[in-house]
């Protein structure tokens, strides 16, 4: 067996031709020197690939640690919009070895999230002393971490590296292989963080919704602090990080007295309250969701996909709550269901997409019909032929096809001039279209039909 | 111990040593080319450094994770080998420098049965070079002089122990067994507050010899009884439980106390025990 390195990896992106199971038709990003771009980190590598202009993320372990699929079949299956829809490629990457031989390997796939690095925008700040680039970091962090506490999992590794910031400025956060999914409540974690953000106290037999807690405490005071005190950064930072959680629990931490005094003279209540959580002899912070309340005060209510139920008046169609209280006037001449917290209506003749305080939040004026978001993604028909756009409204697959179904587990059944088959998110034919009907996939599997012979096919499109 | 995070504010430090003496003139087959020792060697010292240099990259650029020093040994001498005028430098300025590239034309069998062809782009930071004797002594001298510099920095205070990787075919021509013993255990008592330094010796085999490698031994007994062997096991330490993963998933069997070291080693053998050293400590 040889250790995977970026070495092995870097050979086979700069080689693809019939290294690669599935993924084929891509470019590798490089940069001005013409070497692929990479992000590391501490047990992979994650690469850029470009399927024409939609852009991909394909991550390699590069340590003894494989993806879990019990975490990444929940992260496809999951409508937060914190969460990008990451899969496992099992067995698709080969890297060769220094014997001639070499062996396939997982990777998880995504659609590639823009932006940069909290970490990056955070010494970019320092550097600058800017305090308002700070604050607002601050104030995107915890929007991002309120959210995070009311979601049913936890990420499990909350650190600038691993929260990616937009460039609309919202937070999200990436790498999903320490999360805490209910379905694995009353196991011991695989991963406990990076020590440099979590309590002292952490251990593998702490793992529920609250291993976040203590990171985001502390990265909410840090963020707040510096927003106040840039220069606090130079005169307290060890290890890389502003604070050292053992310095906190011991009460030894010249750095957090000082942040102390930094918010008491503003009247800053929450970073304080938050400063005296970060005392605690315990990583869970039980209290720390009513800091964050009132950090991120809620301006209206917000609701989930099956909060709001359709409702009519006068032959046209709004939303109401489960209490019959109208939330969205009855003004569409057709609506449909909320998923994934967009449902799609008919305005004034026009298409579009409406979030869930009735706003247009994509507006699909040129398509002649809009099925439902599932998996980030919604097939919409153009010009006679249907494609899909995701929750920005991109075209991210270009109408091709005589009819399409919605996504599930990562693929969605489509029919073309040839049959029904199942494309990728990247657009890509997954399974030949050589049926005469197709179902979605379910649990691994999907119906078609044949000839007349109905039969189930796995993800490969073999006969179940 | 062996806890501390690799930070850029905490960089650990690795100091690869190799042995540039004329017995490494010696051909051996990597990757299906015929090489010299000398080649083969110096082509996983600059593999090594690719990778740390890549395990490094983030969003914002190339970070400063480790303090790398490479020093050769030969007749000619104990010489840097990366730069003349100073022995660690950095992975920015690494990534920064020009070095000699290659273009290499392999031939490999595709998982399906077919043959490619395909170009690498090799990177030479080091090149190879087989002179003379084999002044380990002065070579390990040198490593004891720099780890002790690098430990005694206070901003070092709290940093993961320096490693040294010592890459030789043979015997030291410049001190006898007690010698090198001696200055072993004084390389390896220098330490931060997480630890004492490690020092891993890599035995490349002979091509005579022909017997198949030994890495990480949890027991001497693993060795073959030659008085050299023994003495590498007793120069190198006893490797932290951090590393135990990677080497049983290597060795492909259970065992504790695995000493750092590998006797009758391929080039195979050698990267994968480069890598062990170094690519397994976690960064932050």
């Amino acid at each position: 067996m040889t250790l995977l390195t970026i070495n092995g990896y870097l050979d086979t992106l700069n080689n693809p031709d019939g290294l690669f199971r599935s993924l084929t038709g891509f470019t590798v990003r490089r940069d001005l020197y013409g070497a692929c771009e990479i992000r590391s980190g501490n047990n992979s590598v994650v690469f850029r690939l470009d399927f024409g202009s939609r852009p991909f993320m394909l991550k390699c372990y590069t340590r003894h640690k494989r993806p879990s699929p019990a975490l990444y079949d929940y992260v496809a299956r999951s409508r937060s919009p914190l969460l990008t829809a990451a899969r496992i490629l099992p067995q698709e990457i080969w890297v060769f070895d220094y014997n001639g031989g070499g062996s396939w390997h997982d990777v998880v796939f995504a659609p590639w999230v823009e932006g940069r690095h909290l970490s990056t925008h955070l010494h970019e700040a320092l550097r600058r002393n800017d305090r308002e680039a700070l604050a607002r970091l601050a104030r995107s962090f915890d929007r991002m971490a309120r959210h995070l506490l009311g979601e049913e999992f936890a990420h499990g590794d909350l650190k600038p590296d691993n929260l990616i910031v937009t460039p609309a400025g919202e937070m999200k956060p990436v790498d999903y292989d320490a999360l805490f999914i209910p379905s694995l409540a009353g196991t011991y974690a695989a991963e406990t963080g990076t020590p440099g953000y979590n309590h002292p106290a952490r251990d593998a037999r702490f793992f529920d919704k609250h291993i976040d807690d203590y990171a985001v405490a502390l990265l909410s005071v840090t963020l707040h602090a510096l927003s106040l005190d840039p220069g606090m950064y130079d005169r307290y930072s060890t290890g890389g990080t502003l604070f050292s959680p053992p310095q906190i629990v011991t009460g030894d931490s010249p750095a957090l007295e000082h942040a102390r005094s930094l918010f008491a003279g503003r009247g800053m209540h929450a970073q304080l309250r938050l400063c005296r959580l970060l005392e605690s002899q315990s990583p869970a912070l039980p209290d720390l969701g009513a800091v964050l309340e009132q950090l991120v005060p809620e301006r209206k209510p917000s609701y989930s996909d099956g909060d709001l139920l359709l409702t009519e008046r006068n032959g046209l169609w709004g939303y109401a709550d489960r209490q019959g209280r109208t939330v969205i006037e009855p003004v569409f001449s057709r609506a449909g269901e909320f998923s994934e917290g967009l449902a799609a209506v008919v305005l004034h003749g026009c298409r579009h997409y409406i979030d869930t305080t009735g706003q247009v939040a994509i507006n699909g004026s040129r398509y002649s019909s809009l099925k439902s978001f599932s998996e980030g993604m919604a097939a919409v028909c153009r010009d006679g032929a249907w494609g899909y756009i995701d929750r920005n409204g991109r075209e991210v697959i270009a109408p091709a096809f005589v009819t399409a179904l919605s996504f599930h587990e990562g693929m969605a059944a489509v029919e073309t001039g040839q049959g029904w088959g199942y494309i990728g998110q990247s657009g890509l034919l997954r399974i030949d279209a050589r049926f005469d009907r197709a179902r979605s996939f379910r649990d691994g599997t999907a119906t078609v039909e044949k000839e007349g012979r109905i039969m189930k096919i796995d993800i490969f499109g073999e006969p179940v | 111990m062996y806890t501390s995070q690799i930070t850029r504010q905490t960089p650990t430090a690795f100091i690869i040593l190799i042995d540039q003496s004329g017995s490494m003139a010696e051909r051996v087959t990597f990757d299906d080319r015929v090489l010299t020792k000398a080649e083969a060697v110096a082509m996983a010292a600059d593999m090594l450094i690719d990778e740390l240099i890549n395990r490094s990259r983030r969003d914002d650029g190339v970070r400063d994770y480790y303090d790398i020093a490479v020093i050769g040994y030969s007749g000619d001498g104990v010489e840097s080998l990366l730069c003349e005028e100073e022995h660690f430098i950095r992975p920015s300025r690494l990534a920064g420098m020009p070095c000699r590239s290659e273009s290499i034309i392999r031939e490999r069998r595709l998982p399906d049965g077919q043959i490619q062809l395909s170009t690498i782009e090799h990177n030479h930071w080091i090149e190879p070079k087989a002179a003379g004797g084999t002044p380990m002594y002065e070579a390990l001298t040198t490593a004891y002089n720099l780890v002790a510099e690098w430990c005694a920095r206070p901003c070092n205070r709290n940093s993961y122990p320096p490693t040294v990787l010592n890459l030789t075919d043979g015997e030291a021509s410049d001190a006898n067994a007690e010698q090198l013993l001696s200055l072993a255990r004084a390389l390896k008592s220098q330490s931060t507050d997480d630890g004492p330094t490690l020092l891993i010796n890599m035995h490349n085999c002979r091509m005579e010899d022909g017997r198949q490698g030994i890495i990480f031994p949890s027991s001497i007994d693993e060795l073959p009884p030659q008085r050299y062997s023994r003495l590498l096991f007793e120069m190198s330490s006893t490797m932290p439980l951090l590393y135990h993963p990677d080497i049983r998933a290597i060795r492909g069997s259970d065992g504790e106390n695995f000493k750092g070291m590998g006797y009758n080693c391929s080039i195979n053998n050698i990267i994968t025990m480069l890598n062990i050293g170094t690519i397994s400590i976690s960064t932050q």
